[in-house]
């Protein structure tokens, strides 16, 4: 059964079409990655699947709870890595101790351990680790994550497709916005978007 | 909505604040540092008692602090909405965290306004500036939700002060300005001459007002489409409305009342910069220090109008009912030390010409 449905979604920003009739199932367990050049509408998309934007026209279904990585870090600077932890822990109904818990494990998975540095002392990749542990930190049913390896490291880019491959097979739908087009093999289904023609 | 729930993320919400604007040394010490050279260096300027100026240095402390609060947090706070904050209560933990700080500003404010400018009323300035944390909060909150980006933020902000540092109290414009009553109230705290009760309701009309377009805003900036149940969330729509013309109606009360008032007693800081004006030279040579001055409403010969009493009990009537602010030694004291002045300087009376 699918967990996200799309059907028939368009998008315009204005006069300029992105997504046109765009149908789109995933189901628990499927990882979908979606490919395109530079504003084919792939952030756009993730960001319907997500409620953060509204389709011009066109329906969409999501069961579950949504994890969204956007693709730049949606944090605050002056707070440590462990206090996003904390506040987004809550947005979760998660206690403090747990959400601690579980975002140092899932840090520690992306081998970043210091949770207590200020987000601005944090180096690019660092930052993304934190990013996507955000987006990861409870239980999601429908991670939606748009280019999440953003300055990782070699070992940390590969890791992260390992970490694909376990979400999957723990029953989560994953959508991946990528340009790398070399671990498409990893993903159950691959989705290319073309810019629309105004 | 579980309420506990709801309350614990309210309380991350004014946490998060709270440890963002904490780290913000160079902030924090402007904010404080803002008010005080609004209101010293106006009062070393023109020698008046400056209590507004250190009012609109508190307020424009406060919302550009709230302006940037919101607008920082924009990008994190879309998350946090999607993972399941209300964007209500992301505000309202903002909201209570900075009146909370702003509340303590002011209170410091007041109480050195209190010891240097020695007003007579001692109550109504604080409680002005209370009204002042209490309006420049959500102002600046709502001005975050409403904006695109922080320069047409900061250019609104700006605007809203440099019209209330422009215009006289009395001018109708300040009164319809969302700290215009604030800045009634602290002209009041020196001069008396303003209603109380209207003012007060003004502040707390644009409060209330300012709070219900933050919420809307920021709901409406941060709506999520809830794929999943498409429920309806917002069931407040009854007590919004209600609150919504509560606030309208203590807006429009005081523009109704307080208007006649204040035309009919003059405004006091710009009656005392008439006095100022017109004799500040010669009380210099008569050695009348021109700081410190305390101001009643009055009529003489039926003119309405606005005492004010120097240090050394000089004492002036400035009639409210002329175009132009004309201040006149109101008693024979006064007159006697005008004339001394005049005798050591001739031509000192023609200040305002």
């Amino acid at each position: 059964m699918d967990v996200v449905t799309l059907e028939a979604v368009t998008k315009r920003f204005g006069s300029r079409p992105v997504l046109n009739g765009i149908d789109l199932g995933v189901a628990a367990g499927e990882a979908v990655a979606i490919i395109g050049e530079n504003g084919a509408g792939k952030s756009t998309l993730l960001r319907i699947c997500a409620g953060l934007i509204h389709p011009s026209s066109g329906t969409v279904a999501v069961q579950g709870r949504v994890g969204y990585c956007p693709q730049s870090a949606g944090l605050m600077d002056l707070l440590r890595a462990d206090e996003h932890l904390v506040v987004f822990g809550r947005a979760l109904g998660l206690t403090k101790e747990r959400a601690l818990v579980e975002g140092h494990a899932l840090l520690a998975e992306l081998g970043f351990r210091d949770g207590t540095q200020q987000v601005r002392h944090l180096s690019g990749g660092n930052r993304q680790k934190l990013n996507l542990v955000l987006a990861l930190l409870g239980d999601r049913t429908v991670l939606l994550l748009d280019e999440p390896y953003q300055g990782f490291d070699h070992g940390a880019y590969v890791n992260f497709w390992d970490h694909v491959a376990g979400w999957r097979s723990a029953g989560k739908a994953v959508i991946v916005v990528t340009h790398l087009l070399t671990e498409l093999d990893r993903v159950d289904t691959v989705v290319e978007l073309f810019p629309e023609e105004p | 909505m579980n309420p506990a729930t709801s309350l614990s993320r309210i309380e991350a919400a004014a946490e998060m604040t709270a440890r963002d604007l904490s780290r913000r040394r160079l902030a924090l010490a402007l904010i404080v540092a803002l008010p005080l050279v609004f209101y010293f260096f106006t009062k070393a300027s023109d020698g008046g008692t400056n209590l507004t100026a250190g009012g609109i240095g508190v307020s424009w402390a406060i919302g550009a602090a709230a302006l940037f609060a919101t607008l920082d947090a924009r990008a994190v706070d879309e998350r946090l909405v999607l993972d399941g904050y209300q964007p209500r209560e992301l505000l309202v933990g903002r909201l209570v965290l900075l009146l909370l700080a702003s509340l303590v500003l002011a209170a410091a404010m007041g109480g050195l306004m209190l010891v240097v400018s020695r007003p007579p009323g001692h109550l109504d300035l604080m409680l002005a500036m209370g009204l002042v944390a209490v309006t420049a909060v959500p102002l600046g909150l709502a001005v975050g939700a409403l904006v695109p980006h922080e320069l047409e933020g900061i250019l609104l902000l700006i605007g809203l002060v440099g019209l209330q540092i422009g215009l006289p109290s009395s001018s109708t414009v300040v009164g319809a300005l969302p700290l215009g009553n604030a800045q009634r109230l602290l002209d009041r705290a020196a001069y008396n001459n303003f209603a109380l009760g209207p003012a007060v309701a003004g502040c707390i009309g644009w409060a209330l007002l300012l709070s219900l377009v933050a919420v809307f805003a920021s709901q409406r900036r941060l709506e999520v489409r809830r794929h999943r149940d498409g429920a309806p969330r917002w069931r407040t729509g009854l007590p919004i409305a209600l609150a919504s013309m509560a606030s309208v109606a203590l807006i429009v009360f005081p523009l109704s009342t307080s208007g006649a008032d204040a035309d009919s007693t003059s405004a006091g800081s710009a009656a005392f910069h008439a006095v100022v004006l017109r004799w500040g030279v010669c009380l210099e040579f008569a050695g009348v220090p021109l700081g410190d001055a305390t101001g009643t409403s009055a009529e003489r010969n039926g003119i309405p109008g606005i005492v004010i009493t120097l240090p050394r009990g000089a004492t002036f009537f400035v009639p409210s009912s002329r175009s132009r602010l004309t201040a006149t030694p109101a008693d024979p004291a006064t007159r006697k030390l005008i004339a001394r002045g005049e005798s050591r300087d001739p031509t000192c009376a023609d200040g305002s010409s």
